[in-house]
């Protein structure tokens, strides 16, 4: 920056201290934020917008700006790291890339990072790294082949980083999310040698001991994660609750009516709403909507392409649409193209939440 | 055939571009970032990563034949699925199965005519030769007079020889 830029964006950054002193506002925030950023003090810029935030909390500006300081500032320091890492390698900048990059969600570069490291070294902490990064995957796709590697390595940095509770408790927070109960438990037993006498543990102990009698065999947890795509300790929408079906079926008529549509579905658990076929032929034109919305769901999260969001196939039965949701899954099976707006409402039903007393029907 | 899937692989956003046989295994595997050389590690990762990808997404057709089978649908054609991190894109070709993994930025309807041409020319590839050779013959019109070659029977006798 030149000496003349410097100077003015100096006189800039004072009044704008001054605007904030004088009349806090979080516009008056954001804009010294931001011109902190614009001089690429990102350090100076995070400070401010968290300062701002304390006062306004949740202004989306604030917070935008927030994050993205941190961001760049997390890139910047992730480029130092990869040049320190190419003139003299050494595993506390790999330790710091790792878990940089973990912590902004940049899991597939972090595993292979880890991996160099490991290569590099064979220390134990490049192993837990990587069976880490697995890990977060597999919370984040459901997948059950990550689940099972993450577990791999963590179990082999184990060995490596004896008496080290950091392997056991990313095991546990796996266990306990997929609701293996025993091996949870187990986990917690091993937790508990390593540190004895810790009272969390130990209450921890005690609920998983109630919990190990109906408790699934990890395979069996592990299934029903990857085909379900809900984790145990996730909220999960009211699956059971009653189906919107009075706000569900005039959206299910008004796509039927379009020209070239034959049949407008939606599958919520165990039960139907179909609009253009009748009798037999809707019973199983539903069921073969559900089925064709489970396979999709597993085979999106075998595939590593994270959630499904959107199915469709043609042949000479015309076009079958599907969008799953969180809840369900709208689907319409039609002849002709499909305009953009029902491509939308289709999207929107299945974000409808079930607030009618309303009984579905098939 | 992996010059077919060329231009496929070469359209910004396309991860992977596979012909896959009817029982998952891969055929012709392109891959976007395959400049890595082969021999590579990460050469030996995309074809560890093509194989379990043509096996899991043929399942997966063969699973959606039957769910829709019992209404009396024929195989999908061509199926899309969109997710989070990529589109896949399938589509039958002459004996195989043509398919693309896509970002998740790009659109997979812009793939349908890339891929419509490539099982185009595939099949174009796999018509043998003589059969082009038969269906030519077979077009021209017949002569004014036979053609010689033709007359496979006995020559007949000449009334003179016979007495």
């Amino acid at each position: 920056m030149s000496f003349v830029r410097r100077i003015l964006s100096g006189s800039r950054l004072r009044e704008l201290r001054q605007e904030v002193a004088e009349a806090p506002a979080p516009r008056s925030y954001a804009a010294l934020a931001a011109e902190h950023a614009r001089l690429g003090e990102m350090v100076e810029a995070e400070r401010v917008a968290r300062e701002g935030l304390d006062l306004y909390p949740g202004n989306s500006e604030l917070q935008r700006l927030a994050e993205r300081s941190r961001a760049l500032e997390a890139e910047e320091r992730t480029r130092e790291l990869y040049r320190e890492l190419r003139d003299a390698p050494r595993p506390a900048v790999w330790r710091e890339l790792c878990e940089i990059l973990l912590s902004s969600g940049r899991l597939a570069r972090a595993e292979e990072c880890a991996q160099e490291w490991f290569a590099a070294t064979g220390d134990g902490n490049a192993q837990l790294a990587r069976g880490q990064a697995r890990c977060e995957r597999f919370f984040i796709d459901r997948r059950r082949d990550d689940a099972r590697l993450a577990l791999e390595l963590i179990e082999a940095a184990e060995k490596l980083l004896c008496r080290d509770p950091r392997p056991l408790r990313i095991k546990l927070s796996l266990f306990s999310r997929v609701g293996a109960w025993k091996e949870a438990r187990r986990t917690v037993g091993q937790l508990l040698e390593v540190e004895p006498g810790d009272a969390v543990l130990e209450a921890r102990f005690r609920t998983l001991s109630s919990l190990i009698d109906t408790a699934p065999t990890l395979e069996q947890a592990l299934r029903e994660v990857e085909r379900s795509g809900h984790l145990v300790d996730e909220e999960r929408p009211v699956q059971e609750g009653p189906t919107a079906s009075g706000e569900i079926r005039p959206v299910l008529k008004r796509l039927c009516a379009e020209p070239g549509v034959r049949a407008a579905i939606y599958v919520r658990g165990s039960t139907a709403l179909v609009q253009g076929p009748r009798g037999a032929t809707a019973e199983r034109t539903a069921r073969a909507v559900r089925e064709v919305v489970q396979k999709s769901r597993t085979a999106a999260r075998r595939l590593g392409l994270g959630q499904a969001g959107e199915v469709s196939l043609e042949g000479d039965f015309g076009h079958l649409l599907v969008v799953p949701g969180d809840l369900g899954a709208a689907a319409v099976w039609y002849a002709r193209s499909l305009s953009d707006r029902t491509r939308q409402e289709l999207s929107e039903l299945t974000a409808l939440t079930g607030d009618s007393s309303q009984d579905p029907e098939a | 055939m992996k010059r077919i899937l060329e231009p496929l692989a070469q359209i910004p956003g396309v991860r992977m571009a596979l012909l896959v046989a009817h029982d998952g295994v891969p055929v012709v595997v392109k891959n976007a970032s395959e400049n890595a050389g082969e021999g590579s590690p990460e050469a030996a990762l995309a074809g560890e990563t093509a194989e379990s990808l043509a096996a899991l997404a043929a399942g997966w057709l063969s699973e959606l034949e039957r769910s829709v089978g019992p209404l009396s649908w024929g195989a999908p054609q061509r199926v899309v699925l969109r997710a989070v991190r990529g589109s896949l894109v399938m589509t039958h070709a002459p004996g195989a199965l043509l398919l693309v993994i896509v970002d998740p930025r790009m659109s997979p309807d812009e793939l349908r005519l890339p891929m419509e041409a490539a099982v185009a020319r595939m099949q174009r590839l796999l018509r043998p030769k003589s059969e082009s050779e038969t269906a030519a013959r077979d077009t021209t019109p017949p002569g004014a007079v036979p053609n010689r070659t033709e007359n496979k029977g006995p020559a007949p006798l000449r009334a003179d020889t016979a007495l």
